[in-house]
């Protein structure tokens, strides 16, 4: 009976999460740095203080890894192609200018801790890739044309 | 005549020898810190989807790349996926090595082993080696973007093996309860 009520529960923070805070993020990139950031650095736990004031802690904790995980295999399924749009649309919609954020994302390589703790290693470095990848091409893109003669 | 022969053998499998060197150095190529590497990771952590290998070799990403006429991007995208083919080879493998152990602890410990059943896992290990083994030249020597049957391949064999080792495993705890009940 209790495992069951547990299990409705994390159905229903996920939902919850997913209605009043995923769906209003721009992209799923965004979504997934958004995730990895409820994370804490030092423990690898989970926290949300709404989701908290409405579930449990640990309720709140599973619900939070599992929409993490869930959007995290799916940007890594993702085509180069559309990889790139994203990581354009995420580039547009940050507060900062988008050249200066795609200088910060090449050198410091933040999207490093968007990877959620024991997913496949092929699949956490597939992402890594595709990530380094999709900012090559961006960079590409935004180089300005030769002028003409 | 037999002389040439041997030389000929002999050369081949050195060019084979530098080959596999030359692949395992340049599955070690780690352009990142923290990369998870074979040796550092626990086995199996989490199986890669099948789903998520197509990816790797697939040949759709390259051209897109390709369509986007950069020489440095092309060279970029060939190493990347490159370094990651040789690194899911070298995790299939070692995934594979970790099942087969503890199969053959679980094995040691049972009394009645189906001599068929352990025939067709040794014959599926033996295969999945080999792929492995034909994988990862042949990445070294041509890329992996036209491997994707091949990688497949292994990949289900992968599956297959983990899960006859799950069946394997949940019918040896079984027999054991019920000699323990018995005794």
């Amino acid at each position: 009976m209790s495992a069951t009520f547990k299990l409705v529960s994390v159905q229903d923070a996920y939902d919850d999460i997913l209605q009043r805070t995923l769906s209003r993020i721009s992209c799923d990139l965004a979504r997934l740095v958004y995730l990895a950031s409820t994370r804490d650095y030092n423990t690898g736990n989970y926290h949300h203080e709404g989701l908290v004031a409405r579930f449990s802690v640990d309720v709140a904790r599973k619900a939070l890894e599992i929409a993490h995980r869930h959007v995290f295999y799916k940007v890594s399924a993702y085509s180069l192609e559309e990889l790139a749009e994203e990581v354009e649309v995420y580039l547009k919609t940050s507060r900062e200018g988008p050249l200066e954020v795609l200088r910060a994302w090449q050198n410091l390589e933040p999207y490093r801790i968007a990877v959620p703790m024991d997913v496949s290693p092929a699949v956490a470095r597939l992402f890594l890739s595709n990530i380094r990848l999709a900012l090559a091409i961006c960079r590409h893109r935004q180089k300005p044309l030769p002028p003409r003669r | 005549m037999i002389g040439v022969s041997i030389a000929f053998a002999m050369g081949m499998f050195l060019l084979l020898l530098g080959v596999w060197r030359r692949a395992m150095v340049s599955s070690r190529e780690v352009p990142l810190n923290g990369e998870i590497l074979p040796e550092c990771a626990q086995f199996p952590v989490e199986p890669c989807p099948a789903e998520y290998v197509s990816k790797i070799f697939s040949r759709a990403d390259w051209e897109f790349v390709a369509a986007l006429s950069s020489p440095s991007l092309e060279g970029f995208f060939r190493a990347e996926r490159k370094s990651l083919a040789l690194l899911w080879v070298q995790q299939t493998t070692a995934g594979i090595q970790k099942i087969m152990r503890q199969h053959a602890e679980v094995s040691r410990r049972s009394e009645d082993l189906d001599f068929a059943t352990e025939m067709w896992l040794f014959l599926r290990y033996a295969e999945l080696r080999m792929v492995c083994a034909i994988l990862f030249v042949s990445i070294e020597l041509a890329g992996p973007l036209w491997l994707r049957g091949l990688a497949l391949r292994a990949s289900k064999l992968s599956q297959r093996i983990e899960q006859a080792q799950e069946a394997f495993n949940a019918v040896a705890g079984e027999a054991r309860e019920v000699r323990s009940i018995d005794s």
